[in-house]
């Protein structure tokens, strides 16, 4: 037996059988064409007078809340009569929110003014979680909603102007919240996880503490010149010794899943830190962000660099056939697999669901969402957004999110010393 | 080759290409020959009305087509399995020696007689690679397995089969 005679066991069908089988399909297909023809027609007719209804609905609802937003966002609030203290809370990175009554505030400066309704203001490390959401949710999709990057202080601003939510990197702060309270807003807030990821190697590797800025000397595309920091070279880096000379002559070779979120995470996570110790490049952030992401953001394409698909083997035979190499592993994937690594070779703590809650797990954001509590109590389509957002199984865990446990992802009031709370709205607790 | 624009001719060219390569599959798929041609009837037919929610993007049309052909298969198979089990199936053929098989049945049925004991994974790589005459490369989508992955199990089924014969 051989392929020859296995394939030599094959006949033809039966002419008959075959010409009574296309009969029948010729058939097939001229009924569905007439029940084709009908159907169009009754589709059409039922799509012009569908989108008649719809125009006239969105018409009508865009009135509705137009009014419903108007005062918010343009009342003359009257001035505390408290004095409002300085905020404690530490800086942030990105443009920080003025202490300006926004009474003052032109109206061109407002983030996401010209149809925040329908913006949703996400953190560049948040994008993918909040576009997720918008392509799976139908109340947003048929909102015409859009996911509007900003840095976190202009996200918080704009949610308490009229954006439709805010999902940010970190907790709004006390001169935020007030802000907020000085437009008559009261802000509800729902901490959704954390986005982190992990630079691990096998379990026969050698430990290192790599510091982001040593991470960013070996991956980037560009680096400064030892000799002239101010000035961009192609990385010559070869070896972990060419980066600093503490570490032996190991060659620099780093596994990158080719999925685009988990790539985003390490740029955004460990480059940028690492970019931003040269104080030049953390200034460039602020004047000149395309330039910015063109030299922090650019991984080196050379043979340093391996893309690899994520498949079963990556970790149990990739990596014990290189045990030098590193790699990049969203966490879930890296906690899934703990056991058959060796850790993280950033320098502080191993990457575990404690240390990413108590903030000590260097690669690692949380990711906050804001709306206006007034907006949740009122609107159904809003009420409805929050618990889709707040459900475990349905959104983020593909863009990385790591989830919490149930309590903890529950609407919590933000942190206000009680000596603020008289300039809270009236009713904001309701 | 992919789903053509609707069309009799681009049709009737998938239609003649691929009713033998089908019929084949479930000659070399199931023991049973006379439910052969009613299952092929059955995906030409599920195929042919399922054409406009065909996504060329998605996969080619031999991969479309084929996987139907595995799910009709598996429901038979299942369906069957209600009245007799397969274990059944397999100790019935397992009665009469190899060599007194060889003297009453045909080749085919001999070496359905020897498929029966196989696994169905191998089961329905033979059908396609020897049924249906795919190469290893359009089997590996539908098995969810490499090319090589393919090879390397045919090979190795080929030869256990050969041992047997």
């Amino acid at each position: 037996m051989n392929d020859e005679f296995l394939h030599a066991l094959r006949r033809d069908p039966p002419p008959a059988f075959a010409r009574e089988l296309k009969r029948r399909l010729d058939r097939v297909h001229a009924r569905r064409g007439a029940r084709f023809t009908f159907g169009r027609a009754l589709l059409a007719m039922l799509l012009v007078g569908g989108v008649a209804m719809a125009a006239v609905l969105l018409l009508r609802n865009r009135d509705e809340v137009t009014r419903e937003a108007a005062p918010i966002v343009h009342a003359v609030v009257p001035r505390p009569a408290a004095t409002v203290p300085q905020s404690t809370a530490t800086p942030q990175p990105g443009r920080p929110v003025t202490a300006t009554d926004p009474a003052e505030s032109p109206p061109t400066q407002e983030p996401a003014a010209e149809d925040p309704r329908s913006a949703f203001a996400v953190s560049r490390l948040a994008r993918p979680i909040a576009q997720a959401l918008v392509e799976d949710s139908n109340i947003l999709s048929r909102a015409g909603s859009r996911v509007v990057v900003m840095d976190d202080a202009e996200a918080l601003q704009a949610v308490c102007i009229n954006a439709a939510f805010a999902m940010v990197s970190r907790r709004i702060t006390e001169q935020e919240l007030i802000q907020c309270w000085r437009r008559h807003v009261d802000v509800a807030e729902w901490m959704l996880g954390y986005q982190a990821v992990v630079l691990t190697a096998g379990p026969t590797a050698q430990p290192a503490a790599l510091k982001p800025r040593e991470i960013f000397l070996a991956l980037a595309r560009r680096i400064p010149d030892p000799a002239q920091p101010e000035r961009l070279i192609d990385n010559p880096n070869m070896t972990w010794h060419d980066v600093d000379s503490r570490f032996d002559y190991r060659g620099i070779d780093v596994m990158m899943p080719s999925d685009a979120v988990t790539r985003a995470l390490f740029v955004q996570l460990i480059m940028e830190p690492g970019c931003d110790t040269y104080l030049w490049l953390r200034a460039l952030k602020q004047v000149n962000r395309q330039r910015y992401d063109d030299v922090c953001h650019q991984l080196r394409n050379d043979e340093r660099l391996h893309e690899v698909e994520l498949v079963s083997t990556t970790i149990t035979q990739q990596l014990w056939a290189e045990p030098n190499w590193l790699v990049v592993l969203a966490f879930r994937d890296y906690e899934l697999n703990s056991t058959k690594l060796l850790g993280t070779m950033l320098d502080g703590p191993v990457p575990t669901r404690a240390s990413l809650s108590d903030g000590t797990y260097p690669a690692a954001r949380p990711v906050y969402v804001y709306d206006q509590r007034q907006r949740i109590v009122t609107n159904y389509s809003y009420r409805s957004l929050v618990y889709g957002l707040t459900d475990r199984y349905t959104v983020g865990a593909r863009q990385g999110l790591v989830r919490l446990d149930e309590p903890s992802r529950q609407e919590v009031p933000p942190s206000i010393p009680p000596a603020l709370e008289s300039l809270k709205p009236a009713g904001a607790d309701k | 080759m992919d789903w053509p624009a609707p069309g009799a001719a681009d049709w009737d060219a998938l239609y003649a290409e691929h009713l033998p390569r089908i019929y084949n599959y479930f000659r070399f798929r199931l023991a049973a020959e006379a439910d052969v041609e009613d299952l092929t009837a059955r995906v030409f037919e599920k195929a042919w009305s399922a054409r406009s929610r065909y996504r060329r993007d998605v996969a080619a049309f031999s991969t479309w087509l084929y996987r139907i052909a595995q799910n009709v298969g598996v429901d038979y198979l299942r369906s069957r399995r209600t009245h007799a089990p397969l274990e059944d199936a397999v100790e019935v053929i397992a009665d009469g020696t190899p060599e007194a098989d060889a003297e009453r049945r045909s080749d085919l049925a001999r070496l359905a007689a020897l498929t029966a004991s196989l696994p169905d994974r191998e089961r329905d790589l033979i059908a396609l690679r020897y049924g249906a005459g795919l190469s290893n490369r359009a089997i590996a989508p539908l098995v969810g397995l490499s090319e090589s992955n393919v090879g390397t199990i045919l090979h190795r089924t080929v030869q256990a089969l050969r041992s047997r014969w």
